[in-house]
């Protein structure tokens, strides 16, 4: 049933989380392009909320006007610089449904009730896209840097404890860093989905749903891209390495197979592709613990 | 003073020894790991400079350094029994048979004792000790005093890196799985079979009962030594609470230095080789 409580107050904390500030440390490289996509993902969320009933729709409507500018901006930036594959027909959608009636509500063709849905599962999942993957680092490093930028990401050594420490500097203890906060936000997508379908959800609106969310977030790390494929395979590869060789794991008796499998799984879930696996190097690949 | 290698000799189950002239040999150090730690790397360079700066630190020209090996996953007060009974293979007069060595040693006395103990080793030495002052505070309550003031071992000095006594998280690769839910629920499972980690916590019980009871002992019997620690910690230590028991000397803190570090001395940060000289 869709929620009563607090409707303004979920609106007003969408629009400080999600429209508002956008922290990176590396967003200024590539302001139009990132700003444009995430101002997207952005009008396609509140159209979700207000549909899902999660949002008032008026109030909602007053947002969108209030950003109309940047909103329209995005939009067009979005169409006309070949990015609007990563959206597929949601944007087409959006982008016809708000030229014809402007800055307001555009209904899906495939509506979703929010009769249909638990919604205290339906907001934790858009806190989840809100809150906890909103400092953009990871996109900007995986999916935008170029390749000569991106190396220098990799430089360093791995050390654990800095990361413990949040202290960590510009070299591969930030990526990993920004990695694991990939997946435990990718971990957090995984859980909620698997809520609901424990729950009455039927099938056909639950995988309705997931599609729609993959097509509005899944750009922030497209794993079908293959120089992102290749960047994500790569950190893992470092990642896990690095597991296999340290002593204190293995003497707890920790498989990185186990690990890797995990990942592995995180990544299906995340990009809807059953079947993707990760290539991995053969120091780093499952089947048990490797030299150092 | 007389310039002398320091001999490695190996024993029982990974532990080892370094020995100095037997004709030198007055003290014996006895190094106890932490948790996940080992009796090599925990003590790195320990090895090596206790001989490089023996012009420096001629002291340790006098000191036989044993490096115990134990498994630190386990129950801490079996392990701890263990401890104790390889100090007393060690103390005051080595019975290297016991001890695993197979090399023909010529004998040594030593005449005083230094145990140092690494995060959860400071808690395998501090039980240690009241497992041996139980051995007397059993008995006739007129002879509990004259039992634990004779005590040799209980004459020991002792001296921890970051001890855990209030609990301890995990650090390194560890560490960082668990703070990462969705991996460290691989992890979880398997610390949980571990005794230790779970005594090493904050509420551990345990770690209650070893700080109570030494207090009361060290308040009791002021006069016995091993009932007091002097304790280092790094100020960077994110792993365990910083701070030594009530009736301890005042903790110290040496700024830069995190848990892992606090033990390992370098070339440039010889307050570990310091810190454990007896007279200190």
């Amino acid at each position: 049933m869709p929620s009563e409580l607090q409707p303004r107050y979920e609106l007003d904390s969408f629009e400080a989380r999600v429209i508002g500030v956008r922290k990176s440390r590396s967003i200024a490289k590539f302001p139009r392009r990132f700003e444009a996509m995430a101002d997207v993902e952005s009008i396609m969320l509140l159209q979700l909320g207000v549909e899902l009933g999660l949002f008032p729709g008026a109030e909602a409507e007053n947002l969108l006007k209030k950003h109309g500018e940047r909103f329209f901006a995005s939009l067009k930036y979005v169409e006309t610089h070949s990015l609007s594959q990563v959206f597929g027909s949601e944007l087409q959608i959006l982008s016809s449904g708000m030229r014809t009636r402007g800055l307001s509500y555009v209904p899906h063709p495939k509506k979703l009730s929010p009769d249909l849905f638990d919604s205290a599962v339906l907001e934790m999942l858009i806190h989840q896209i809100g809150r906890d993957f909103r400092d953009n680092d990871f996109t900007i490093t995986v999916s935008f840097e170029p390749s000569e930028g991106w190396e220098r990401h990799l430089k360093g050594k791995l050390r654990p404890d800095v990361i413990l420490c949040n202290k960590v500097t510009r070299d591969i203890n930030l990526v990993i860093e920004q990695y694991l906060a990939f997946l435990e936000h990718a971990g957090g997508l995984s859980d909620l989905w698997g809520c609901l379908e424990e729950g009455p959800t039927p099938p056909y609106a639950r995988d309705e749903l997931r599609r729609r969310f993959r097509a509005m977030h899944g750009w922030r790390l497209d794993l079908h891209q293959r120089e992102v494929r290749k960047r994500f395979e790569r950190i893992t590869a470092i990642f896990v390495r690095a597991l296999n060789s340290d002593e204190e794991l293995e003497k707890i008796g920790f498989d990185t197979a186990h690990a890797v499998a995990r990942i592995e799984r995180l990544c299906q879930d995340w990009s809807g592709d059953e079947g993707l696996t990760l290539d991995l190097p053969s120091d780093s690949k499952r089947g048990g613990r490797l030299a150092a | 003073m007389k310039h002398v290698m320091h001999q490695r000799l190996d024993l029982r189950d990974g532990s080892y020894a370094l020995l100095t002239d037997p004709t030198l040999a007055q003290t014996a150090v006895i190094f106890v790991h932490g948790f996940l730690g080992c009796p090599e790397k925990t003590w790195i360079l320990f090895q090596t400079l206790m001989d490089s700066l023996a012009n420096a630190m001629p002291w340790w020209t006098a000191y036989d350094a044993f490096f115990y090996a134990y498994k630190s996953l386990q129950q801490i007060c079996p392990n701890a029994a263990a401890l104790l009974d390889f100090i007393s293979d060690s103390y005051p007069v080595p019975k290297w048979q016991k001890l695993g060595a197979t090399a023909d040693l010529v004998n040594r006395k030593y005449t005083s004792l230094i145990l140092v103990g690494h995060s959860e080793g400071a808690v395998i030495v501090r039980w240690a000790i009241l497992h041996r002052a139980q051995s007397h505070t059993s008995r006739k309550p007129s002879l509990v005093k004259v039992r634990l003031t004779e005590d040799e071992v209980l004459d020991a000095r002792l001296k921890l890196f970051a001890p855990a006594y209030w609990g301890a998280l995990l650090s390194g690769f560890p560490g960082l799985l668990l703070r990462a839910p969705v991996l460290g629920s691989l992890l979880r499972p398997l610390l949980h079979t571990s005794a230790a980690y779970k005594q090493l916590s904050e509420t551990s019980p345990l770690l209650n009962e070893i700080r109570t009871r030494t207090v009361a002992l060290a308040e009791k019997y002021p006069s016995v030594r091993a009932f007091r620690a002097r304790n280092l910690f790094g100020s960077k230590d994110a792993v365990i609470s910083s701070e030594a028991l009530a009736t301890d000397p005042p903790a110290e803190y040496v700024p830069d230095h995190n848990h892992v570090s606090i033990c390992k001395p370098t070339p440039k940060y010889l307050k570990p080789l310091t810190f454990v000289r007896r007279d200190a």
